[in-house]
């Protein structure tokens, strides 16, 4: 386990010498500020801003699909074509705490954009009178937690099977974008339709937990998700021994 | 050369995997073998042969030596690992948990319909009847139905069906409107329509209950038609009603000149010849024993010079007059009809308060003075201001002529609906201008048929069965910034914030430079 942090530790710093990561984030930061302002800008011409700190949030999920894939794009497609992880695999690491040193380094990184994020909610919070429900925004922002983990493992799996970052993240984004529409085959009736809806990746969010409800099988349908994409990461690692 | 004929196999197997993979989810999809499923196939091997046929020697790889030891290794624990996993939310799919984080519970339900769900004594089903256009509402319902089935722990569940695609079992359950709940207990199943906890809870509370109420419609008199599927007929509100499990038959006291003792109550849609003095007299005492009467009207019904004994009733006992006029309304677009501009807030039209109702031809209704009394009335629905009751029919009849007159026309808002209750004898009345609205040309409507079948409910106490604690609604706003906050907010969000990313970027590249 030791060696999982240390391996992450390792990745999370490197995301401060990346241009890509640099540019992701201030992409997200200019996109949600610009939003927000406007929100609260045209909401005072109208008179009416929404109580409400979940302002940001949708914005912030549709930037997340895009963001994500270039954020794991090159976790393991990097390595696999500076050579490096021929390194990696002899070296006394195991494979899986590669996959998961590496996935974790990514979530920490993003997980601290994810905390940034906050201030919009607090803003709004001082200009409320009693304040926002800080229940609603506790279970939203519990989603996002798992739901980014979830994206970022799958972003990881993807990254594993390519020697190339530019491929790595058009497959992840059109994974991503399937998971994103297939709830829409969900709206007619059926069994299905159900299964359909319950794949769906943005169903599972804002069912429940966007409402404020903490669903059991949301946060285990993101958690499969996370754990099925980290193991299949390193099958395909392992794989290389023998291919 | 052969070398990249090697590697050109492989986008044929990749492509033959993915229309076998497309063609099974459009398979799972429709559930039937159409032309889509069986070119997917005939492709998928169409693809695989070709696959093979350019290169064999890789498929004979393969399936001998190592790789294929390893691979099918891998691939065996893989799949393991995600029918595992898809067991796990199974599972957890079929026994919900849910923590409600929100201040003020809204997803929770309250105490009283707690006990109901407790108290199942069996299976209850509640189907859904929701067309796609309207997934959003379907949506919106779910986190409600999540948490009955959750509380109903075994005892409950809930399914959602499109009416569209399997019309009979939406016929079966007398579903007539888009987004509509059943609920189904046994063999006794109740439409639910604007579904909320407290309809559900009610819809419950009669079917475990049951003992069905006994509608009667008065006959006789030309009344309108209760079995007739006719545009004028009443076909429909005894379809809706009997959906309601309301037992509904027709009572022609001419013929046996009493009302059954079993009546919850008594219906007058529109009769086109006078009532009788003994049938008054019979309503009448009917009402004093705490019965329920609905009255449906109609302009131009009574003759001028003589006198309906019915209307003097109601004008007399319950200061319900209706005028001898019609409703008429130059600046809507349906000018000579009753449209509701406001309803009063009543447990009737509660559920319809954005929905608006209109009364083809209708009579406005006066409340006359009455000493302060045990009955207890309310003008139901108004129009606007900018109407007025038409006295004059005959120049209109003639002429065609519609103006408004200061001495004989009454000006809006005009009652169109008004009820009243005896608060000692328990009895209750609801009294239409109109009864054009109700019938199957007009039943569905916009809020014409709920309107009608609220009042019913309302007029025989079948409203309000349980009242559940009311849920304290924190009431949040904004207090609007000062300027100089929001050029603070600008300066924060738009400049500080990716400024200071691009600013710490910079400064880790111009160091990682000087290093160098």
């Amino acid at each position: 386990m030791r060696t999982v942090f240390i391996i992450a530790k390792r990745e999370f710093r490197l995301f401060f010498v990346s241009p890509a990561a640099y540019s992701v984030s201030v992409m997200i930061f200019l996109i949600l500020g610009g939003i927000f302002f406007i929100n609260i800008y045209f909401g005072l011409r109208g008179g009416q801003i929404a109580p409400d700190g979940r302002m940001v949030i949708s914005p912030l999920v549709t930037i997340l699909l895009f963001a994500t894939p270039a954020i794991t794009m090159r976790l393991l497609a990097d390595e696999q074509r500076m050579g490096t992880i021929e390194l990696l695999l002899t070296s006394p690491v195991r494979i899986w705490e590669l996959v998961v040193g590496k996935w974790l380094g990514a979530t920490g990184f993003m997980m601290l954009i994810l905390g940034v994020t906050w201030i919009y909610p607090i803003i709004i919070h001082r200009m409320t009178n009693p304040g926002i429900d800080q229940g609603v925004l506790i279970a939203a922002y519990l989603g996002l937690v798992f739901m980014i983990s979830a994206m970022l493992a799958i972003g990881t799996f993807i990254s594993s099977l390519f020697n190339n970052p530019i491929p790595a993240f058009f497959i992840t984004l059109t994974l991503m974008l399937f998971l994103w529409i297939i709830g829409g085959l969900g709206s007619g009736s059926g069994t299905a339709s159900e299964i359909a809806s319950n794949l769906s990746f943005v169903a599972h969010y804002y069912d429940n937990l966007y409402r404020g409800v903490i669903d059991l099988g949301d946060l285990v349908y993101y958690m499969s998700l996370t754990i099925i994409s980290l193991f299949l990461g390193t099958q395909v690692l392992e794989s290389r021994r023998w291919r | 050369m052969k070398k990249r004929l090697l590697s050109n196999s492989v986008p044929f197997y990749i492509l033959g995997i993915t229309s076998l993979l497309v063609s099974a989810s459009w398979y799972a999809i429709n559930q039937l073998v159409d032309v889509g499923v069986t070119v997917g196939i005939a492709l998928t091997v169409i693809l695989l042969v070709i696959g093979y046929a350019i290169d064999p020697q890789r498929v004979k790889g393969w399936l001998r030596g190592r790789q294929a030891k390893y691979g099918s290794n891998a691939l065996v624990l893989s799949l393991a690992v995600i029918g595992i996993f898809a067991v796990i939310n199974y599972i957890v799919y079929d026994n919900p948990k849910q923590w409600d984080l929100t201040e003020d519970q809204e997803y929770t339900l309250s105490p009283e319909t707690r006990v109901i769900l407790e108290e199942l004594p069996e299976q209850v089903n509640i189907i859904g009847f929701y067309t796609p256009s309207v997934s959003a509402a379907r949506d919106n319902i779910r986190p409600l139905l999540d948490q009955f089935q959750i509380l109903g722990a075994g005892k409950l569940n809930y399914n959602f069906i499109d009416p569209l695609e399997n019309p009979f079992m939406a016929e079966q359950y007398g579903v007539s409107r888009d987004a509509s709940l059943v609920v189904a207990f046994g063999d006794s199943s109740e439409v639910v329509e604007f579904a909320s906890e407290q309809r559900i809870a009610e819809a419950m509370i009669r079917l475990m209950n049951p003992g069905e109420s006994q509608i009667y419609y008065l006959a006789g008199h030309s009344e309108r038609d209760f079995e007739s599927n006719e545009a004028s007929g009443y076909g429909r509100v005894r379809s809706a009603l009997e959906a309601r499990n309301y037992a509904i038959s027709e009572l022609n006291l001419i013929v046996n000149a009493q009302i059954p003792a079993d009546t919850d109550l008594l219906l007058i849609a529109a009769p086109q010849v006078q009532l009788t003095e003994g049938e008054v007299e019979l309503v009448k005492e009917y009402l004093a024993a705490g019965g329920s009467l609905i009255v449906l009207s109609e302009p131009g019904l009574n003759i001028e010079g003589e006198e309906d004994l019915l209307e003097d009733y109601l004008t007399t006992d319950w200061g319900i007059e209706l005028r001898n006029d019609f409703v008429v309304d130059l600046t809507s677009s349906l000018r000579l009809s009753g449209i509701s501009a406001q309803y009063a807030m009543h447990p009737i039209t509660e559920d319809i308060q954005n929905l608006v109702t209109f009364f083809p031809s209708i009579r406005s209704i006066r409340f006359s003075e009455m000493g302060e009394g045990t009955i207890n009335r309310v003008e139901l629905v108004l129009t606007s201001e900018q109407s007025w009751g038409e006295s004059d029919l005959q120049s209109f009849n003639e002429q065609g002529v519609l103006e408004y007159d200061e001495e004989s026309d009454a000006l809006g808002p005009l009652v169109l609906v008004a009820t009243a209750e005896n608060n000692v004898q328990g009895s209750r009345i609801v009294v239409f201008g109109d009864s054009d609205f109700a019938s199957n040309g007009f039943f569905f409507e916009l809020g014409n048929g709920d309107l009608l079948i609220n009042s019913v409910d309302w007029a025989i106490g079948n409203d309000q069965l349980i009242s559940l604690t009311s849920k304290p609604s924190t009431q949040r706003f904004v207090v609007p910034p000062s300027n100089q906050t929001i050029w603070i907010i600008l300066i924060l969000t738009l400049f500080v914030i990716p400024g200071s990313v691009i600013f710490f970027g910079v400064m880790v590249w111009w160091q990682r430079r000087n290093t160098r």
